[in-house]
């Protein structure tokens, strides 16, 4: 047979029969195709060179048209609709599954499971009450101990009342049943849900990020020398290594590192003279001071190493910020680590001014 | 009134009777059914019928090569197909008579 030319416009016409003759045997679709490419090579070569789809489409009526009226004529089942198509695949799947030992163990066993899930059940719905009712959960139990009481004398009434629901449920229509199994299921969905949430949560408090915690008010960190200047663009971590990412509305600007790495832990954030500095203080007083009091020397203790702060503070002809308090003595280049007990005590303590 | 409703009953014995004629292959077949004066007969329910046929063993099929075009597929018919065409035709006679007389007396009456 002469198979019509591929791209032309029998050919796919043939190509739009051919899928609808799909749920077809091999060999019975390839002797029908068989048949329409003759039919259609007769066709052309009545009509030479004047093949059109609207031509084709004229004499022979759609494709699907078409198959539809082969499949009547040839005695053949009209084609399955989409729902049949998919009960036929999940009843031959079935039918494979049957055959394998294991799994008619496998589904054997499963009534034994049942009371389990029936407890299992109960606690999840506990977890989707107690987390609407009450505080946030941290893992399996609620975060906070009077909480986790109630949740345990809830969770036990659940899974009480899940049980019995559990053996009544056979005893319900066909609609109680699929309502108690969807139930089941949303239950298991959004409980899980909750109890895996809670741990990432755990995660981000023992990782970098400070939502909670003594640093939960903070939106910005200013972090100063021992000279008492203030050191922009420090990076922060913290005892673990992990970069400190503060939360807060405080506007960020966005850092790289050298490595390629993003650095979100850069401070103080609010450096851009642009942005309104009162923008990240709660009081609404002026952030950053360039310039605070530095550090006496550290009193030698036996056995301890000095730490000096060495020439690094301002001599005396670096600018001094006005709203500066004016440095002590002490911090001056000439400080020594033996510097006296008495001169650290008289120097005056000021306070900075935020 | 619609022929092709009346044509699903009937195509396979017209069918039949075209191929007991002469053998003929599917475009062949259904050229001389439209020559005979069944116009409305479908390229779909030719080819369909011709292939329920065979498959039931009323027809024969062989292929004859052919120098300009494709090589056809001719279909002759069998001793079932000719048996089958006789209980059709007896079935088709009496329904046709039937149906007359049933058609007249109504107009005369």
């Amino acid at each position: 047979m002469t198979a019509p030319t591929v791209g032309t416009e029998a050919d796919r016409y043939l190509q739009r029969v051919r899928a609808a003759l799909a749920d077809l045997p091999e060999d019975e679709r390839n002797e029908l195709i068989e048949d329409l490419s003759a039919h259609l090579a007769d066709i052309s070569a009545e009509s030479p060179g004047t093949l059109t789809a609207a031509s084709l489409e004229e004499r022979l009526g759609r494709p699907e048209a078409y198959a539809a009226e082969l499949r009547a004529s040839a005695g053949l089942a009209p084609a399955p609709r989409a729902t049949a198509q998919l009960r036929g695949i999940t009843e031959r799947v079935r039918g494979r599954l049957d055959a394998v030992p294991a799994y008619r163990q496998f589904v054997a066993f499963l009534p034994e499971l049942r009371p389990g899930w029936w407890v299992l059940r109960g606690y999840l719905f506990a977890v989707v009450v107690a987390a609407i009712f009450l505080g946030g959960f941290s893992g399996v139990l609620p975060s906070s101990g009077s909480d986790a009481v109630v949740f345990l004398v809830l969770a036990a009434l659940a899974a009480y009342g899940s049980v019995w629901l559990g053996r009544r449920s056979d005893g319900f229509g066909r609609w109680g049943r699929r309502a108690v199994i969807a139930g089941g299921i949303f239950v298991a969905l959004v409980g899980l849900a909750i109890v895996t949430t809670s741990r990432s949560a755990d995660y981000y408090d023992t990782g970098s990020y400070y939502s909670g915690g003594p640093l939960s008010d903070a939106t910005d960190l200013r972090v100063y020398g021992p000279d008492g200047q203030l050191i922009r663009d420090a990076q922060v971590f913290d005892q673990n290594g992990n970069p400190v990412v503060l939360s807060g509305s405080c506007p960020t600007e966005q850092r790289t590192r050298t490595d390629g790495g993003v650095a979100e832990n850069v401070y103080p954030r609010t450096v851009d003279p642009s942005i309104d500095p009162a923008y990240c203080t709660d009081d609404g007083r002026a952030p950053v001071a360039e310039q605070l009091p530095g550090l006496n020397p550290r009193v030698p203790t036996a056995g301890g190493v000095p730490v000096s702060p060495g020439p690094s503070s301002p001599g005396p002809g670096s600018p001094v910020p006005s709203e500066s308090v004016v440095p002590s003595g002490s911090s001056s280049p000439t400080g020594s680590p033996s510097g006296s007990p008495a001169a650290s005590s008289a120097a005056p303590t000021p306070t900075p001014t935020r | 009134m619609d022929t092709t409703q009346l044509l699903k009953g009937v195509l396979d014995l017209a069918v039949l009777a075209v191929i007991r004629d002469a053998d003929g292959y599917g475009y062949d077949v259904l050229r001389r059914l439209r020559g005979a004066g069944l116009a409305d007969v479908g390229d779909a329910s030719v080819y369909g019928t011709l292939r329920r046929l065979y498959q039931a063993g009323c027809l024969t099929s062989y292929v004859v090569p052919s120098e300009e075009g494709p090589h056809r597929k001719y279909y002759g018919i069998t001793d079932a197909g000719r048996l089958q065409l006789a209980e059709s035709t007896k079935v088709w006679a009496g329904f046709a008579r039937t149906m007359d007389d049933l058609l007249t007396g109504e107009a005369v009456a």
